[in-house]
């Protein structure tokens, strides 16, 4: 036991799996939040029925996504068609690995941690990408092609905002990033004078690559039917839904570490805190961000969104980038 | 002008947006809790469950003259009539299929005897076509036994019961209140 | 332990790699292809260059196989997948692909490449702490500068290339 409590790669595979533990268990709760929200926005309730307030209900919904049938339509390719929801899920999962949720709390310290979380969170794209083509539908494969369009663009432009931080940590490793923005919140990266157009660039580039409103064109349930899951049913289905909520969490995440300080307290009188409590309010407030912006904007058309991300993101991005560059020389 | 050109800047609309649908997040609810907690007590005008009245002797008032069975444009209701000891005829069958009835009225407008009446019944949901088929009894009892006018257009307090007289929901005259 | 996951690794990049040319549905090919620079990546990883690992998952895997999908999903692939394995140029492609692996196998052998020491000795030490971003970034903007940049140049070209091409077809219109 002893040896067994001593070897690294025990240590590795036990928050490996308490990493995805987190991911999978997470979704449960906030879909009952989002719901809760998305009610009291409109003046109503929520679920109410089942358990406390309805805290239960996410439990009912999922007994019941995995009790139906898993349809297959025909003419569908039938590897990536059952692959595609897993492709679109694990990557979140793997994203969690480099981020770090306190000075001690991480799976993986890794030397390359942001540029690890931006090519691993972009290749999720092909599950949606995958999902929509194996369909065999049109809807399918005009989501799939929208997320792939979406996709190219805004990965560009959170690029750009990522460079910044990047800059103002001179390293690629999240702990560094963190510690870079050590005592209290005027450090932070949303001040405005250190990245803020940077965290905006980031934002709206992250709800367009978690496909929320206002960016979920893939899904466009007024188009096209439901975008890119429209053959799927049951459990399949709920991992693509797993997968959106697992995109906005570690979004919520990668923001909070990026620019609200990760894990160090926002005033010094509370830094007895542990980091970790810090890491999760922040984290909840941006989750919290996502499903509020979620009831309130109306979803973007197609050539809007790639107007805003072409000609206004890309090109701000690359002026921060400059100017950033600027200061830093500097000292 | 600069205003305008800041308030475009800054994304000023949607943030009003924003702003709007957070203060909206502390406002009271306005959902009503049916079936678990509250139920709607109708006003008198509303045009619920139909039921026969009967007159002060607890005779049927209906004497199956069949004007409802004419007027009604969805043929919900079955009348068969027959003269009863006292030589008044009256109807040996009254059947309303109410699955196809749209609740417009016209059969209790147009009863020369008010027997036909609409009552204030509206949960009349069941597991069987055939609940749905209203006999001369079953009609008898649909008689609303809410009379007070204050008590009408309210939310009461209640509670939703299953037992083996099947489901329902109770008001248990806890709290009542206007809706509007 | 590294053995075991070199031989995993790069086995599984060749019979993907092989997939890519044997699959006869292009949305297939394109998935393979994606399963063997991922594995590229996994082998960098195990060259202790997290860097280059996560760039070619971020170049190649996340932003240009995606732009291959993209063309495969708007290409009317349906008719091109009945026709048979093996066309007329065959003949001519056969004799040239075994010269250019030859070739390959040459320059792995006996060319520079298996001359090549050791990395100079400060890049060697940053590599040694972990430090391979450093390393990388220190090589690339001092000793091979000019092949960066040149290299930029290239894509330049392709840009341009691209516009030109499709301006062109607008005009004749």
């Amino acid at each position: 036991m002893e040896a067994l409590l001593a070897s690294d790669i025990f240590w590795v595979v036990f928050k490996s799996f308490l990493a995805v533990a987190i991911i999978f268990g997470l979704p449960l709760p906030f879909t009952w939040l989002e719901r809760k929200i998305a009610g009291h926005i409109q003046v109503r309730p929520g679920p109410m029925r089942v358990g406390f307030h309805g805290v239960l209900q996410p439990i009912a919904d999922g007994l019941k996504l995995f009790l139906k049938e898993d349809i297959i339509p025909t003419g569908a390719d039938k590897f990536l068609f059952k692959a595609a929801p897993f492709m679109a899920l694990i990557p979140y999962i793997a994203i969690f690995v480099a981020i770090p949720m306190s000075d001690e709390a991480y799976v993986s310290n890794m030397d390359i941690g942001v540029l690890y979380v931006l090519a691993i969170g972009g290749l999720s794209i092909y599950g949606i990408i995958m999902g929509g083509w194996a369909s065999n539908s049109k809807y399918a494969l005009l989501g799939g092609l929208r997320a792939a369009a979406q996709m190219i663009s805004y990965e560009v432009a959170m690029g750009f905002a990522v460079i910044g931080v990047i800059m103002m940590a001179q390293s690629l490793n999240m702990q560094d990033i963190v510690l870079a923005q050590q005592g209290g919140f005027l450090n932070w990266n949303i001040m405005p004078h250190k990245q803020l157009i940077a965290f905006f660039i980031f934002m709206v580039a992250g709800f367009a690559e978690a496909n929320r409103i206002p960016f979920d064109i893939p899904e466009g349930e007024g188009e096209l039917g439901a975008g890119f899951h429209t053959e799927y049913s049951g459990m399949r289905f709920a991992l693509f839904a797993l997968a959106e909520y697992a995109a906005m969490i570690s979004i919520s995440a990668l923001a909070a570490v990026l620019f609200l300080g990760g894990w160090t307290s926002p005033v010094g009188f509370l830094d007895f805190v542990p980091g970790i409590v810090w890491f999760v309010l922040k984290t909840l407030f941006m989750v919290y961000l996502f499903m509020w912006t979620r009831f309130t904007w109306p979803r973007y058309r197609y050539d809007q969104l790639m107007t805003l991300g072409w000609k206004f993101l890309i090109p701000l991005g690359v002026a921060n980038v400059l100017i950033t560059g600027l200061f830093v020389i500097d000292f | 002008m600069l205003k305008d050109f800041l308030k475009t800047v800054f994304l000023w609309d949607l943030v009003q947006g924003m702003r709007l649908t957070f203060r909206y997040q502390f406002k009271k609810v306005v959902t009503m809790h049916y079936p678990d907690k509250e139920k709607w007590v109708p006003y008198d005008r509303f045009r619920g469950l139909h039921y026969q009245a009967v007159d002060e002797e607890g005779e049927l008032k209906c004497v199956a003259c069949e004007l409802c069975a004419r007027i009604c444009p969805a043929g919900v209701i079955t009348i068969e009539a027959y003269e009863d000891d006292k030589g008044v005829r009256r109807p040996s069958v009254y059947e309303m299929d109410l699955h196809r009835c749209a609740y417009c009225g016209l059969c209790v407008e147009v009863c020369p005897e008010d027997a036909i009446n609409h009552g204030a019944g509206y949960e009349f949901a069941g597991f069987d076509r055939a609940d749905a088929v209203m006999s001369l009894e079953k009609l008898l009892k649909n008689k609303p036994n809410e009379t007070d006018p204050e008590k009408m257009g309210t939310v009461a307090s209640a509670r939703f019961i299953r037992d083996k007289d099947g489901i329902r929901v109770e008001e248990d005259g806890k709290k009542r209140y206007r809706w509007w | 332990m590294e053995y075991l996951f070199f031989t995993l690794f790069s086995s599984i990049a060749v019979i993907s790699a092989l997939l890519v040319i044997t699959f006869r549905n292009p949305v297939h090919s394109v998935v393979s292809l994606i399963v063997c620079f991922f594995q590229v990546a996994c082998l960098f990883v195990l060259l202790r260059s997290p860097f280059l690992a996560g760039a070619q998952i971020f170049v190649y895997v996340g932003a240009i196989m995606i732009f291959f999908v993209f063309a495969v999903f708007l290409m009317d692939f349906k008719s091109s997948m009945a026709k048979e394995r093996f066309g007329k140029m065959t003949v001519y492609a056969l004799p040239v692909a075994v010269l250019m692996f030859l070739e390959v196998l040459m320059l792995i052998v006996k060319g520079p490449f298996a001359k090549m020491g050791a990395q100079p000795a400060d890049v060697q030490k940053m590599m040694d702490l972990g430090q391979s971003t450093k390393a990388i970034g220190m090589v690339m903007f001092t000793k091979y500068l000019l092949p960066f940049e040149i290299i930029s140049v290239v894509l330049l070209v392709g840009f341009v290339g691209a516009v030109v091409l499709t301006v062109k077809e607008k005009k004749g219109e």
